[in-house]
């Protein structure tokens, strides 16, 4: 199908009035035309609003039909599209051609702004939102260059930003119930605790303050609550690079 | 909430720190109120989304209490039969439990998501092998473009009195005829856009387009999207 054509069935797809091999071609327009893609979501919102108008009373036992059907059910993991991979990609290549100082920069002027999204959280929600979620993606493509594979599954990234640790988790696999991710700072003198994180977690950041002598930081799995020193062997140990030596 | 324990470490920037369990950015903030007061249950329910994507399953439960009467409308609206249309909202209903970890809130919300899943399976199943001779034998012969009228004053019929819906029913009625009979034959009844142009005998290419400026007409009559 042409562009054009695709361009047309906004309508009849917002409706679920296509046949499957319509919806194809139209997701896949979708994907490379944005101004498609949003008049497909208004018109989708006018849809909700249509299905909005007719309700029902749901039979008896019903609810506890599904109820029941859930327990044994297994959930799907989030799922990482294509596109979220793409623009991960091409932030990281935007930041690739920023030196590594330079993007530390880029990112504490972004902490400034978290100062201020703190304070104003009853305020522009909306703008708060889009604001903790650009400073995410600064910080987070800052420190995907340093990103190491975890073991068992994951990654973790770290980037130092002025006696800060931007520590940056994903695609975690879940522990057992009563496991937890811990993170460590590892100096000279040892390992110390950095907080834990929910077993359950797929992604996770911290903003951890850690002194000069760190120089990596290490994760492990630790029962709920977390250990005052490691229990199990280490998954990842990603070393400390400090901007600007 | 386990995120707040996290940082209790007190090292930690409340701001920047979180967990996901959904790949979507999602520091504790509040949503901002959804698009022109069509639903005062929006944010509910993409809270108790999020939770059941955790595992929740009282969240999940609370979210089927607040949209059961949505989903079961809906589906019966489509399929018309109140047998099978329990079957697919239970069906519906255990997807949205699979699939909750991967609902992301800023693309939209929870309401919307769910409704356009039943709305989904409800088509997929009135259109599925068993139906189809049945449907062809109706599209063909028994109804008439004279009939296709009908499909609106039933929804009428049920639109809901809220003050909101009030506002879609004279918004529909803005339409040209055409566009309505094109949109609700094809939302409420589960046509193909294909199918709909020979329930009301115009060109397919016409239907298409009928389909495309109505809803674009409705969206700003109800002053929906960006």
């Amino acid at each position: 199908m042409t562009s054009p054509e695709a361009h047309t069935l906004t309508g009849a797809y917002a409706l679920d009035a296509v046949e499957a091999r319509d919806r194809a071609e139209v997701e896949a327009h979708l994907a490379v035309c944005p101004s498609c893609a949003r008049e497909v979501r208004e018109l989708r919102a006018v849809a909700e609003i249509l299905g909005g108008a007719v309700l029902g009373t749901p039979p008896a036992g019903l609810r506890e039909r599904v109820l029941r059907e859930i327990n044994g059910t297994r959930q799907l993991p989030p799922l990482v599209t294509d596109l979220d991979r793409e623009r991960r990609e091409r932030r990281r290549l935007r930041l690739l051609t920023v030196a590594a100082s330079a993007a530390a920069v880029i990112a504490f002027a972004a902490l400034g702004a978290v100062g201020a999204v703190a304070i104003d959280q009853r305020g522009e929600l909306a703008d708060v939102r889009a604001q903790v979620e650009s400073l995410d993606s600064v910080l987070a493509a800052a420190a995907a260059t340093s990103a190491r594979p975890m073991a068992g599954g994951g990654q973790m990234a770290v980037l130092e930003l002025g006696g800060k640790a931007f520590v940056d988790m994903r695609d975690l696999p879940n522990l057992e119930d009563g496991r937890v991710y811990q993170l460590w700072m590892a100096d000279e003198s040892g390992v110390h605790s950095a907080g834990t994180i929910d077993g359950k977690a797929n992604r996770a950041a911290r903003l951890i303050e850690i002194s000069r002598n760190v120089v990596s930081m290490k994760v492990t799995i630790e029962p709920a609550g977390g250990s005052a020193q490691p229990t199990s062997p280490e998954l990842v140990d990603v070393p400390i690079q400090r901007a600007g030596g | 909430m386990p995120r707040q324990a996290d940082n209790d470490d007190g090292r930690s920037l409340r701001a920047v720190n979180y967990d996901e369990q959904d790949g979507v950015t999602a520091p504790a903030i509040p949503r901002p109120a959804t698009r022109g007061g069509f639903d005062a249950m929006a944010p509910d329910a993409d809270e108790f989304l999020q939770r059941a994507g955790r595992g929740d399953t009282d969240a999940f439960a609370a979210l089927y209490d607040l949209l059961a009467a949505r989903v079961f409308g809906l589906v019966r609206r489509v399929l018309r039969d109140p047998a099978q249309a329990e079957e697919v909202t239970q069906e519906v209903f255990v997807e949205v439990w699979r699939y909750a970890g991967r609902f992301d809130p800023a693309k939209g919300s929870a309401i919307g998501w769910v409704c356009s899943l039943a709305h989904r399976r409800a088509v997929d199943r009135v259109r599925s092998a068993q139906a189809s001779a049945d449907r062809e034998r109706r599209v063909g012969a028994t109804f008439g473009p004279s009939d296709a009228g009908a499909g609106y004053d039933e929804v009428a019929e049920q639109v809901e009195l809220r003050l909101e819906y009030e506002r879609l029913r004279r918004c529909l009625d803005g339409l040209t005829d055409l566009q309505r009979e094109s949109i609700t034959l094809a939302y409420y009844s589960g046509y193909t856009y294909r199918e709909v142009a020979r329930l009301v005998a115009a060109p397919v290419p016409t239907v298409k387009t009928r389909m495309r400026d109505g809803l674009i007409r409705l969206r700003d009559c109800l002053g929906v999207g960006a």
